[in-house]
């Protein structure tokens, strides 16, 4: 009964898998946005700032329709994929790491955006005046200063992909082994009259995970 | 001194008259009871759409429906919602309803038979290449999946199991194939109709999977829910039924 079976650490190690990976991903990306964001102002900077939301405010089905329609066997980038390099994107556990790291994305850019903003622009002018170049001031003092929104937007974007169901399931399918991450596992047992206690496990599973992240990421960022 | 009281501010009595507006705007919306609730199979999806529409057309009572796979409806039938008429793609879900009493009444309809998508030139020697996906119901809930894996088993094909895309019903995998997402599927042969004209299909034996049988369960037994599961049995019915692929006499 307190031994966690083969089903549970096989869907278990897949969730991990994903929501590091995914993490990972959204991880440079989102710094180089959160900077600029932070930072520049250019044409258009809302529209950017819209665009970069939306998977915050869009049902998460709809994110999984347009990932479909991009990296689907037959999808704008998923075709050259699949017939140039025989390559297949949609219903693998990488079409899983594409769905959570686009649901986490904005999570992530969000918090590194908040703690560029807070560092004092007269350091950044003093290393300028001091000739500092660009590369030098973000590897020196923008980087280290936002390491608390760094680390937040990471935990953030791993508990995201953790409970990540809608886009995943619409992109990469239900596989056991390959796709089916602890939400969807949680889905296919509610599915059968007779797994109630698979449930029930799985969701203890579930809380013990995102409750250790919450801990772990409060922890980090004092 | 004056104490402010709150409750008496022209904002909050403002409020409370929104809320019990919308209160009282719902409670009609949810009074109405000529509503007749129909929980069905999804492969029934696009002729009920015609069926109902017929229907409503020489009646008073309105129809509102929900559709998935038959054993998801079964259990949110066993969760207390309210559907009067429930029908399922096979007999197991009816049975698991009435093994609970929730069935009053029940008739079996329609058939169906199946149908294997994919550029296979015989079935038997079926091989799937490493970036090749199957798609099928998923058996748990959708019969459709049940008879697919009896299909699957009598033939003795090999599929491995992570090259399998469980869909959670056949209008899922109706879906999933016209966007061109499955190199291989078995579906309903009433739901190849409106696929593409290059896709090769198939029909499967039907020797190979138990007859695929309808089953028509009441929940609620009134007037209005059997004046439509007789409308549901009449031969004009039946012929919309049989236009959309399904096997009206078996």
């Amino acid at each position: 009964m307190m031994t966690i079976s083969d089903y549970e650490i096989t869907v278990l190690l897949l969730s991990l898998k994903v929501a590091s990976i995914s993490s990972i991903i959204a991880f440079f990306p989102s710094l180089l946005i959160a900077y600029f964001l932070a930072r520049k102002n250019f044409f258009g900077k809302s529209f950017v700032d819209g665009l970069i939301h939306l998977p915050l405010v869009l049902p998460p089905v709809v994110i999984g329709f347009f990932l479909l329609i991009i990296f689907g066997k037959n999808g704008l980038v998923g075709d050259i994929f699949f017939s140039t390099f025989n390559i297949r994107i949609s219903f693998t556990w990488i079409a899983a790491v594409i769905a959570s790291a686009v649901m986490g994305f904005p999570l992530f850019v969000r918090s590194i955006r908040q703690s560029i903003s807070e560092i004092d622009p007269k350091l950044i002018e003093a290393a300028q005046t001091l000739g500092a170049n660009k590369l030098k001031i973000f590897k020196k003092i923008i980087f280290p200063l936002s390491k608390k929104g760094i680390i937040t937007g990471f935990i953030l974007s791993f508990s995201r992909s953790l409970g990540e169901f809608g886009a995943t399931i619409t992109f990469a399918g239900n596989i056991f082994g390959e796709t089916q991450t602890l939400p969807l596992a949680i889905y296919s047992s509610l599915q059968d009259p007779d797994s109630n206690l698979i449930v029930i496990r799985l969701v203890g599973i579930s809380i013990f995970i995102s409750l250790a992240a919450l801990m772990i990421s409060n922890r980090l960022s004092k | 001194m004056i104490i402010h009281n709150p409750l008496n501010s022209i904002i909050f009595k403002n409020y409370l008259r929104i809320i019990f507006g919308f209160f009282i705007l719902f409670s009609q919306a949810l009074k109405a009871n000529e509503n007749i609730y129909i929980g069905y199979a999804s492969s029934l999806h696009n002729a009920m759409k015609e069926i109902v529409n017929d229907y409503e057309k020489q009646s008073d009572v309105k129809l509102k429906f929900g559709m998935g796979a038959s054993g998801n409806i079964a259990q949110q039938i066993m969760r207390d919602a309210p559907y009067d008429i429930f029908i399922s793609a096979n007999k197991k879900w009816i049975n698991y309803l009435d093994k609970h009493q929730k069935i009053k009444e029940r008739q079996p309809w329609i058939s169906n038979s199946l149908s294997v998508i994919g550029s296979l030139k015989s079935i038997e020697n079926l091989t799937l290449n490493a970036n090749e996906r199957f798609c099928l119901a998923d058996p748990k809930n959708a019969p459709l999946g049940l008879y697919s894996l009896e299909a699957i088993n009598t033939l003795n094909l090999k599929i491995p199991d992570n090259q399998i895309i469980f869909l959670k019903d056949a209008a899922s995998v109706q879906y999933y194939l016209s966007i061109n997402e499955c190199d291989y599927a078995i579906t309903y042969s009433s739901n190849i109709l409106n696929l593409e004209k290059n896709i090769d299909i198939q029909s499967l034996p039907l020797n190979l999977y138990s007859d695929i049988t309808y089953e028509i369960g009441i929940l609620k037994l009134n007037k209005d829910t059997k004046d439509f599961v007789n409308y549901l049995q009449q031969p004009s019915v039946l012929g919309i039924l049989k236009n959309h692929g399904f096997i009206i006499d078996r």
